[in-house]
């Protein structure tokens, strides 16, 4: 009986150091991988279980993401450098903290059932892994982790590394990297804009060109390019039948439609202008006419596509023309 | 010179008598007409208050009539925002109750006893009419007299202007566009003239516009910018510097007398612009004076740079000051017209609210129909003159095109420069085409002019240059030939214009005239019907509930409950304590444990929300809800997590895949309660989000069914009162369902003994 107690307790014992050697293992493991790599661990399936095992005194930040050409992941493509530099960022403290807190990333190809296990059907997707023991287990021991919520947040690096700065040991040292295109190009463009000038400058005060650029701006924001680019509207989507190019639906629309619209307006009134302005210079009655009967057939028939078009988005309008 | 029809036998004196006489005449009937399309809503519902912001303007507009100007002035309001209360006066654009008040009271002094409310919903109408006539000044500065018409009744049927100013609409904008277009005017001709006291007219009528709309700061940016853009073209004159000079002096000082304004206009961002150019004026009148007075050349240069460091001076000047913080950075609201992702990240409060979203190109089409490609004709055609009020046209089109695409609110600017430059464009179209006078055919001789033209490559032979004369000749005199061509375009044009007032009828019939209040609907055979949820539901809480009874609701029902139900409300679309707000969310959106106690130390007694379910009403506080919980865990990031109310798959759901913390919250509680018993077992169906709800509903402890409306639509509940033996609900109600206590499981006091 007391050998089998002392067994048992042996055993328990064995277990338990294997236990935190096993942890410290995985530690020492993520340490050496985040130095490897440039402060991301490349997880694969068997990492990640390690991972998940509560018996962590650290926490970790897991990137999902499907990065590999045959996914086609346009998001993961984007937010693996902006989830890269904030790594790299953290890559630079102290060791204390630097190995308190690891960034690892899990790809899909490597582990498809850890994605299906955990319902994850879209990617890219980053949850924070508090740590489980030790010191900095959270005070409320809510211990699941924590997504980032990319609807609110968004992508941006600066915003990922000020939110999950609440959650490392020290805050992550991100700076936005200094924008050396764009100063180039800025300066370089307002230099050659001064030595052009003398060029330029009939440009700049010709009364047409500023028509021309006045005008189209206008055409352009009426046919809610705003819309679009706050909205961040894909170009085409997919309707009930098959890719379509124009939205369902009254308040909501994509960006080919801004082209198309864009294109229409423009059209039915450069006919006004024609006929306003072109058609009383030309001399041969003949050619009048016929210039005059096509512009009309132009505005006519453009504008029947219109009221169509605008028929699509309600469905309850009444008026048509032709089409 | 031949013609193409003959003009009629009239005496030409005849025809400008009989012309001045039909446009007053036209211009009635354009006024009338306005006023008549804006009557939809009250011929097939009736004369009632629409919305929700026009029921605080007519409650105040009501303590203004009955109480005085003095009474109205310093009234504080109790009763909204409970337990903080509101100061009325300082906190408001006062010129629409003002309006509404000179009006009353004159009709009374004439003996015509009409009710307060009549005249708050005929308001906007009757400022209607008035905008066509200064639409029809501004453009007749800007071309002539007919386009002048055309603009009127333009903007008297653009559904774009309708869709703000339909009776019962008693909001702000309902006389702040007619201001706007007459303080324009007024700008334009105090430029024209270089006259003093055009320039006072308008700064007296933009005192008038601070007074009424906050978008006043249209008018403080637009002038200034007008003025700049003309000094910059060279167009410096003495009339541009009185003009502004007493526009902007009187303006300001005038401008600060609203107690709302106050001192904002030299201490905020949105005004440096104005103060900027008036210095800038200064500065280059002053070079101009002294460049009339000395003549070396050198000391003309030194001057021009003075003024030039000086210009920059004072703009590192502004810059510095803002950056110290003693001019106010850009508002929010204004600011996130530039920076268009701000407001999303940081005031959901303002990205919530439909009216600013950006502007999809069916509402442009919807709001202004085919003038939304006829305009940039126009303003095409004002570069071909450009005179300084062309330039004015100009930057107006562009800057209210692009702020309508911004935020959809802001169609109501872009309508009206949609219909000046579309006028001008059709009035000069109409005017091409109708000129009886034909040019001489000059084909023979214009064919021969590019035949000789490449043969001579050597010289001028004596041939081309008679046919160049004759080519120079003829393109002087530009025209139309024959009479059909003219019948093709005007009746073209008229066709289209026809098809305009078809469909702005249309519009302002079916999208436009709905008070919202009460909703139309049709029943089963098709007769139309009319659903009355809200009136029914607030005038229960009027006559059901003591008269300090405290209600809970979403900010969006505060005006109304507060203008027809007149209770105490917590929050209210005066949306300017975020925090009261995010309290109201967080108690939608926690359990009731949580929310039990938060309301009762707000001491409230009812709770009110909107469910759609049944009649597919889709503006209910369900698909409210994200943005309830998007502020509150805006204070609270701890309490209240977005992310706990999506599906796995991150869907918004209310069926048996919603989240715990969606099932358990307030809102959805409220919502449900006793919803599925409307339906056979396990067929409830909630029609708005088109989902199977659970077979068995939820359960609410702390609070009472109170009310609920006809058509399901509106919900009220009333606070338990705490239990007479101080257990807590929960366990109150299981006792009283029989259910045993669990062992070992001690009910907690719900308030310490102390």
């Amino acid at each position: 009986m007391r050998t089998g107690l002392a067994g048992i307790l042996a055993a328990a014992c064995s277990i338990l150091h294997a236990f935190a050697a096993s942890t410290e293992q995985t530690h020492q493991l993520l340490v050496d991988l985040a130095a490897k790599n440039a402060g991301i661990v490349p997880l694969d399936a068997g990492l990640f279980e390690k991972i998940v095992a509560k018996d962590r005194e650290w926490s970790v930040s897991v990137q999902f993401t499907a990065l590999s050409p045959t996914m086609k992941c346009a998001p993961c493509r984007d937010f693996a450098p902006q989830f890269a530099t904030v790594a790299k960022a953290w890559s630079t403290v102290p060791t204390e903290q630097r190995n308190q807190h690891f960034f690892a990333t899990l790809e899909f190809t490597d582990a498809v059932e850890t994605f299906r296990r955990l319902q994850l059907v879209s990617a890219p997707v980053m949850q924070y892994y508090p740590a489980a023991r030790g010191p900095r287990r959270p005070a409320n021991g809510k211990l699941d982790p924590q997504p980032w919520d990319f609807n609110s947040l968004g992508f941006d690096a600066e915003t990922m590394a000020t939110e999950l700065s609440k959650y490392t040991p020290t805050k992550i040292p991100y700076k936005a990297p200094v924008n050396w295109a764009l100063i180039t190009t800025s300066v370089s463009g307002v230099f050659a804009f001064l030595l052009a000038l003398r060029f330029i400058l009939p440009i700049l005060t010709s009364r047409w060109i500023w028509a021309l650029l006045i005008t189209i701006a206008c055409v352009v924001f009426t046919s809610g390019i705003m819309f679009v680019r706050i909205r961040g509207s894909p170009m085409t989507g997919s309707g009930r039948s098959g890719p379509s190019w124009i939205a369902g639906g009254y308040q909501n629309m994509y960006g080919m439609e801004v082209q198309v619209l864009a294109g229409i307006y423009g059209t039915l009134g450069f006919s006004y202008c024609a006929l306003i302005f072109l058609v009383p210079r030309i001399l041969s009655p003949y050619k009048q006419r016929l210039a005059v009967y096509i512009w009309c057939t132009v505005i006519f028939l453009l504008f029947s596509v219109l009221l169509s078009l605008f028929g699509l988005k309600n469905q309850a309008y009444p008026f048509r023309l032709l089409i | 010179m031949s013609l193409a029809y003959p003009p009629p036998p009239i005496a030409p004196s005849a025809v400008k008598n009989t012309a001045s006489f039909i446009r007053i005449v036209a211009l009635s009937a354009i006024a009338g007409c306005a006023i008549a399309s804006r009557l939809f809503a009250v011929i097939n519902f009736e004369s009632i208050i629409h919305e929700f912001d026009p029921w605080f303007n007519y409650r105040a507009t009501r303590v203004l009539a009955s109480k005085g100007f003095y009474e109205f002035w310093n009234w504080f309001d109790p009763t909204a925002w409970y337990p903080l209360g509101r100061v009325v006066g300082g906190t408001i654009y006062p010129g629409l109750m003002a309006t509404s008040g000179v009006i009353y009271n004159f009709l009374h002094s004439i003996h015509l006893p009409v009710d307060i409310r009549n005249v708050c919903v005929m308001l906007a109408p009757a400022f209607s009419g008035l905008t066509a006539w200064s639409t029809y000044m501004f453009t007749k500065e800007m071309k002539d007299e007919s386009a002048g018409l055309l603009a009127a009744i333009l903007i008297g049927i653009a559904p774009g202007y309708i869709s703000r100013s339909v009776a019962g609409s008693y909001d702000n904008e309902a006389i702040a566009i007619f201001l706007l277009m007459f303080t324009f005017y007024l700008w334009i001709k105090a430029l024209k003239h270089g006259s003093a006291f055009f320039g006072t007219l308008a700064a007296l009528f933009y005192f008038y516009m601070v007074a009424a709309w906050g978008g006043y700061v249209f008018i403080t940016n637009m002038i200034p910018l007008h003025a700049l853009v003309l000094v910059l073209m060279g167009r410096y004159s003495s009339r541009l510097y009185v003009g502004y000079s007493s526009w902007y002096a009187i303006g300001t000082l005038a401008s600060m007398q609203v107690p709302f304004v106050g001192f904002q206009p030299v201490t905020t961002s949105e005004h440096m612009a104005a103060l900027g150019v008036f210095g800038l004026l200064q500065l280059v009148a002053f070079t101009e004076l002294v460049r009339s007075h000395v003549s070396s050349k050198q000391f003309q240069t030194l001057l021009r740079t003075t003024v030039v460091s000086v210009g920059i001076l004072g703009v590192f000047a502004i810059v510095i000051m803002t950056m110290k913080g003693w001019i106010a950075p850009w508002t929010g609201r204004f600011y996130s017209l530039w920076d268009t992702g701000y407001a999303k990240k940081h005031i959901p409060i303002i990205a919530s609210v439909s009216e600013h979203q950006p502007t999809a190109w069916p509402s442009f089409f919807a709001d202004l129909h085919m003038l939304v490609f006829i305009f940039p004709v126009g303003v095409l055609l004002c570069f071909q003159q450009l005179r300084d009020e062309h330039v004015f046209v100009i930057i107006y089109a562009i800057m209210a095109s692009y702020f309508a695409g911004v935020m959809v609110r802001l169609m109501l600017t872009l309508t009206p420069v949609v219909c000046i430059a579309a006028a001008i464009a059709i009035s000069t179209l109409l005017d091409t085409y109708m000129d009886p006078h034909e040019p001489e055919a000059v084909e023979a001789p214009a064919e021969t002019a590019g035949a000789s033209a490449s043969q001579s490559g050597s010289g001028p032979t004596p041939s081309a240059t008679i046919t160049k004369k004759a080519g120079k000749q003829s393109a002087a005199k530009t025209g139309l030939f024959g009479i059909d061509t003219r019948l093709a375009v005007v009746f073209n044009t008229f066709f289209l214009l026809l098809i305009f007032v078809l469909h702005c009828t249309w519009t302002t019939s079916h999208a436009y005239s709905s008070p919202s209040v009460v909703l139309a609907s049709r029943t089963a055979d098709g007769s139309s019907a009319v659903i009355d949820d809200f009136r029914e539901a607030y005038y229960w809480l009027r006559q059901n509930t003591p008269k300090d009874a405290v209600i809970m609701s979403w900010w969006d029902y505060g005006y109304q409950i507060a203008g027809m139900a007149d209770r105490p409300t917590l929050v209210d679309n005066n949306t300017w304590n975020n925090t009261h707000i995010a309290t109201v969310g967080k108690a939608f959106a926690t359990s009731e444990e949580v929310a039990y106690p938060l309301l009762k130390r707000h001491d409230v007694s009812y709770v009110l929300v909107l469910l759609g379910s049944l009649i597919q009403y889709s503006g209910d506080d369900l698909n409210k809800f994200l943005w309830m919980i998007r502020i509150a865990s805006g204070v609270w990031p701890d309490e209240v997590k977005e992310a706990d109310f999506f599906s796995p798959r991150g869907e918004f759901r209310v069926d048996d895949g919603a989240t715990k913390t969606m099932s358990e919250s307030l809102m959805y509680k409220m919502s449900y309660y006793r919803f599925h018993e409307l339906f056979p077992q396990g067929q409830a169906q909630d029609r708005v989000r088109q989902q199977k709800l659970p077979a068995v509903g939820p359960t609410l402890d702390c609070f009472d069914e109170a009310f609920t409306s006809e058509n399901w639509i509106v919900r009220i509940y009333e606070l338990k009162p705490d239990d007479e033996l101080g257990r807590d609900h929960k366990s109150a109600n299981a006792f009283a369902a029989g259910k045993k206590r669990k062992k070992g499981k001690i009910a907690r006091r719900r308030f310490a003994l102390e």
